[in-house]
């Protein structure tokens, strides 16, 4: 059970990631390569204003870490030696170098609650399951999401577009923490068919040997079924929660980008050349359509990031959302500043991958 | 003279097209019966939103299909118009091809050159291998003027005239009977053109195909057409052969248009006759001949009575009420005033 200090399933992606752009930069044109390498560049910049401003709000706001670990009963002396302990005495400019002298050698630091573990080791728990719950829900959406607005834009004023449309506006408009209490109520509660809340149920849990954290893989390569059915169980009522909101924004999205390439030249002269029209919609109108919904797959991943903090808080599951939430409470600076520079850098690769991607999928594009 | 001794490839009866818009039923084609005989080159000229474009969409049934369409389009025996959505698909690139106007924006930007052309021939011929697909292609785009290799090139990577030649091989990729070309060259420089059209009549010639062109150009009409027909407000004002309607133009419109067509000789008194007056609004056509608002030389008869189309000489057909005869014809129209 002693996992590496960034378990294998971040590794895996980052350097799913990592090779793919790599791959870009070695293959693609001059132009892309200095793309690429002014965007990897100008991201450090974007990290160390963020990780700032995180580290002083932190700081500004009341209430601090010593005050939630000991409680209102912890003597001055206790507070004092904790304070001494945390390094929370030293001035808050010292605090600040020696931060980001850690960062910059890839240390995030220790929790300053709860155990004081190292923040990676932390985080190596948190990021597969977020990442167990995000996946599933942005392939959903995406899929379901993109074909049915290509389909509701083929029938465009028809019964099934009006339908669509409804569902789609209600789904983007309910916020998902709303969504997942509902969700939980009908089919936890109510028809008793779902667990709400975990990602695995807790005695079948100790039968799985953890390798990635996340757990349908880890069952799947151990060939644990019952943990497997388990923890696809435990995670059908929060992805759906977070897959309807998603779905809806590129339900929309899809649609509208589909009716547009529609009424375009080279669909009437395809038309006028036979070509059915399904093939008309589904190839010709969507792979032109898939060009701006590709740059707002890359900008929806903020969003579904704040999906996920609230959909993990909603159905207690133990991913960076719901950590994010404890720990801010808890006033654990180093634990925030850990998650948020977690965030912003998937946020910073997820938009250079769709700006490689765009560069595939859109032939005029040169960089 | 040609015409007699012509086949008939399409017959175009009583042709009615109208539109529904808020300020009510538009009826962009009107009554329109025409013939396109084998071999030909038919031009369709006339002003900007007089239909012209509309019949051509017509034809194919590329309309919206809000669209009411009345009458006959008669091909090889049968009635286009009657035909169901799979015998149309068939028919559409197979028999009749399109060639649009704007060559920039006619070709799907993500898919390569060649794959436009492999798809069209595999929705006709699905058991066509694509080598076998590829190998008629290059010949077909030599033939036209472009290299081979271009074609595995993005629609953006080719000029204008490359990108219009490669709608031309699109057009003809399927050996059709009949190519609809709706302002084909009004993208073109002049220079770019007139290399075009003369190459154009030379491989349409070969290929044996008859061509309706249609444009508001109506010198591009002299150069490649062998008969003409002017369009005015839905209806066909007058079609006979170029030599016959260029010489001798019957009908006022023919008439002003012709006039009013620059040239080239720079003359500085060279006055161009102006058309006095507008387009009539399709959603409430003058009555009677729908051109007699503007016509200079109006008579009493045409605001009550509307014209047909109705040959002169065997070659030429008018639709005028200078040349028809009617009871009412001479008599002056009494004013009476209650």
């Amino acid at each position: 059970m002693n996992i590496s200090p960034l378990s294998g399933i971040c590794i895996g992606s980052l350097g799913i990631a990592l090779v793919f752009i790599i791959f870009a930069f070695l293959r693609g044109s001059p132009g892309l390569r200095s793309y690429i390498l002014t965007r990897v560049v100008l991201t450090l910049p974007m990290v160390f204003i963020l990780v700032t401003v995180i580290f002083f709000i932190m700081r500004v706001i009341p209430g601090d870490p010593v005050t939630s670990e000991l409680g209102p009963r912890g003597t001055p002396a206790q507070r004092e030696h904790m304070r001494e302990q945390l390094g929370l005495n030293d001035p808050i400019l010292v605090q600040y170098v020696k931060y980001l002298g850690k960062i910059v050698r890839l240390d995030l630091g220790t929790a300053l609650v709860l155990g004081n573990r190292p923040i990676v080791d932390e985080l190596s728990e948190r990021l597969p399951a977020t990442i167990e719950l995000t996946l599933p829900a942005m392939v959903i959406a995406v899929g379901f999401g993109v074909l049915s607005g290509a389909y509701a834009a083929q029938h465009r004023k028809k019964g099934v577009d009006y339908g669509l449309r409804l569902f789609s506006i209600a789904a983007y408009s309910i916020p998902v923490f709303w969504l997942g209490l509902i969700l939980q109520v009908v089919f936890g509660i109510g028809l008793d068919i779902a667990p709400i809340a975990g990602r695995i149920d807790p005695i079948i849990n100790i039968s799985l040997d953890r390798m990635t954290n996340v757990l349908t893989l880890d069952a799947l390569i151990t060939g644990n079924w019952r943990a497997l059915g388990s923890a696809l169980h435990h995670l059908f009522l929060p992805s759906l929660a977070l897959a309807t909101v998603l779905t809806g924004v590129f339900l929309r999205l899809s649609r509208i980008n589909v009716i547009e390439s529609l009424v375009e030249d080279y669909i009437l002269a395809g038309r006028a050349r036979g070509i059915r029209e399904r093939v008309l919609v589904y190839k010709h109108a969507l792979s032109n359509a898939l060009i701006p919904i590709v740059t707002l797959i890359g900008l929806q991943f903020s969003v579904l990031l704040a999906g996920a903090i609230l959909t993990e808080t909603t159905f207690s599951w133990p991913g960076m959302g719901l950590y994010l939430v404890e720990r801010i409470g808890q006033r654990d600076y180093t634990a925030v500043q850990g998650v948020i520079l977690v965030f912003a850098l998937s946020v910073a690769v997820i938009s250079l991958l769709t700006d490689i991607i765009y560069a595939f999928i859109d032939p005029r594009v040169r960089y | 003279m040609m015409g007699e001794d012509k086949e008939v490839l399409v017959e175009i009866r009583d042709l009615d097209v109208r539109y529904q818009t808020r300020l009510g039923p538009v009826s962009a084609v009107d009554d329109v019966s025409f013939d396109i005989f084998q071999g030909e080159i038919l031009g369709l000229v006339g002003e900007s939103g007089c239909g012209k474009s509309t019949m051509g969409k017509a034809l194919m049934r590329l309309l919206p299909p809000s669209t009411e369409i009345r009458g006959k389009v008669i091909f090889d025996g049968a009635d286009v118009l009657t035909f169901n959505e799979d015998q149309m698909r068939d028919f559409r690139g197979r028999r009749i091809s399109m060639i649009f106007q704007d060559p920039m924006t006619s070709l799907n930007p993500v898919q390569r050159i060649a794959d436009h052309l492999v798809e069209t021939i595999r929705v006709h011929e699905p058991e066509m291998k694509k080598p076998v697909a590829l190998d008629r292609i290059r010949r077909l785009v030599e033939r036209l003027g472009i290299q081979k290799e271009r074609i595995e090139d993005f629609p953006h990577q080719l000029s204008g005239g490359m990108r219009q030649r490669v709608m031309i091989s699109l057009g003809l990729v399927l050996n059709p009977s009949l190519i609809i070309a709706d302002e084909a060259t009004t993208s073109l420089d002049v220079i770019v053109e007139a290399k075009f059209l003369d190459e154009l009549r030379e491989i349409l010639h070969e290929f044996g195909v008859s061509i309706l062109v249609i444009t508001h150009n109506i010198a591009l009409v002299a150069e490649l057409a062998d008969r003409i027909a002017v369009m005015y407000a839905g209806q066909i004002a007058e079609l006979g052969s170029i030599y016959h309607v260029f010489d001798n133009p019957l009908h006022p419109y023919t008439k002003g248009l012709l006039q009013s067509v620059p040239s080239i000789k720079l003359d500085e008194r060279e006055v161009l006759y102006k058309m006095p007056g507008e387009p009539p609004n399709l959603t409430h056509p003058p009555s009677g001949c729908r051109f007699h608002p503007r016509c200079p030389e109006v008579m009493p008869i045409c605001s009550n009575h509307t014209p047909s189309l109705m040959y002169t000489t065997s070659d030429q057909m008018v639709n005028c009420w200078l040349y028809q005869d009617h009871p009412e014809k001479d008599r002056p129209t009494i004013e009476v005033t209650p």
